[in-house]
């Protein structure tokens, strides 16, 4: 067994952190797009609020979700360089409110399950 | 001489298909000349650079190895499937192999064993083996192919479940089997061979023109019509015999000791009868054997014994693998 096979191994545990964040970085970003944001600025807010995520996944998750008709995407050519700027649509705040129930819910479980144990 | 950035856009536009490239282009672009300001824009600000990312061209390098390869980011953008054949399908692909290409092997050893024996102006042993082996390898190699960009294309266009979900309808315990040696395979396997039963009874009366030695002996069948009519209604027979274990394992999806031990009884009484029927008479047509180098027993019985024994190996190893995975019995108090 190599190191990094073991569970407790830091690859290992880089490997949980990373699915359990996986479903969040959607919610961070239909949240954050409330208002009108442009992916940099976006990555910006996340990494404020304290939610890591790479330009290199966001840029991707963005133009999936304005495939999706989650977010809508319009480019700004009033700035000095044009810049592409995301919005929440009406069915992306009903999947975020579904999501952020969801979330909720998962939230209040885990901190029950915790206690109990 | 084109810029690091233009250089990284179109390595990973090139990747993505035609309809999106414009698209993208101008994200990843943007999105570099965002996270160049950012980055330039910060060292100015805390003034603690150490004048390496003033340079422009040191900033842009930093800036692009963030992102990583721009091979990741076009599969980032892509997010088709990463695989040509994927979890939900390969079961199937496998089994389907596993049941193709043996069947396309005996075929093109047999088919053209046969062709070179009857056409060749002076038949050798190696040469039968040479040109059998040598057309069954690209035959393999289609069948093969051709099966894996079925399932390939099937994979994309099919309506197979993505993986994780179990389709559109909802499962229940009734659909629970019994423990067998493969799952499902079971009643597939039993069927693929019922049909194989049923070629083979069929080879009697095929005529020579199936594989264009037709000329030979004016599109009669293969076999001499002079045969006396008890070898072909035991050929029969036996057939029929042989298919009661494919049946009872169609049918009940499982299999037991003893419809195993019933097919490989089965298959030694044909492989015998066989090699009875062909050294004691003529079983070729007349036509053909005078057109033949060489007599057809020297080499069909060898590839009736070769598929036999092989037929024995899968036979036994599949009776293991299911005494493996079956539960054991409780035993009676």
């Amino acid at each position: 067994m190599v190191a990094s096979d073991r569970p407790d191994s830091p690859d290992a545990l880089a490997l949980h952190l990373q699915e359990v964040r996986r479903g969040t970085v959607v919610l961070a970003c239909l949240a954050a797009c409330r208002e009108p944001q442009y992916g940099y600025s976006l990555l910006e807010t996340l990494a404020q609020a304290g939610i890591q995520v790479e330009a290199n996944t966001l840029y991707p998750l963005l133009r999936r979700l304005d495939k999706q008709g989650l977010l809508t995407a319009e480019w700004n050519t009033d700035e000095p360089r044009p810049r592409k700027y995301y919005t929440l649509t009406d069915s992306g705040a009903r999947v975020a409110d579904d999501l952020r129930a969801e979330w909720l819910a998962l939230t209040a479980s885990l901190t029950d399950l915790w206690k109990d144990t | 001489m084109r810029t690091l950035t233009e250089r990284y856009v179109h390595t990973v536009v090139r990747r993505l298909p035609e309809g999106m490239r414009d698209d993208v282009a101008a994200d990843v672009t943007a999105m570099i000349a965002d996270m160049l300001e950012a980055r330039t824009d910060t060292n100015t600000d805390a003034d603690t650079h150490t004048g390496t990312d003033a340079d422009p061209a040191v900033a842009e390098a930093a800036v692009l190895e963030e992102l990583g390869s721009p091979e990741s980011l076009a599969q980032e953008y892509a997010r088709g499937p990463q695989h040509l054949i994927g979890p939900a399908v390969f079961p199937a692909y496998r089994w389907a192999l596993t049941w193709v290409l043996p069947v396309v092997v005996a075929v093109a050893l047999a088919v053209n064993g046969l062709v070179y024996a009857l056409t060749a102006p002076e038949v050798h042993i190696g040469g039968l083996i040479g040109t059998s082996v040598g057309k069954a390898v690209p035959a393999l190699l289609v069948a093969f192919a051709t099966l894996t960009v079925l399932f390939a294309v099937y994979e994309r266009v099919g309506t197979a479940p993505a993986p994780g979900l179990r389709g559109h309808r909802r499962w229940t315990v009734d659909q629970l089997a019994e423990p067998t040696p493969s799952g499902s395979t079971v009643r597939a396997d039993g069927v693929v061979s019922l049909v194989m039963l049923v070629l083979l009874a069929l080879v009697p009366v095929v005529p020579t023109t199936l594989v264009y030695v037709g000329h030979l002996n004016g599109g009669e069948t293969f076999v001499n019509p002079q045969l006396g009519a008890g070898w072909l209604f035991g050929y029969w027979l036996i057939l029929l015999l042989m298919a009661a274990g494919p049946l009872i394992h169609a049918v009940r999806g499982r299999t037991t000791r003893a419809t195993r031990v019933w097919d490989i009884v089965t298959d030694l009484v044909m492989a015998s009868f066989l090699t009875l029927a062909l050294l004691s008479q003529p079983v070729l047509h007349p036509d053909l054997a005078a057109a033949s180098g060489i007599d057809i027993a020297v080499w069909l019985i060898p590839v009736i014994w070769a598929v036999t024994l092989w037929d024995q190996i899968a036979t036994v190893r599949a009776h293991r693998s299911s005494l493996r995975t079956m539960p054991a019995p409780t035993t009676a108090q």
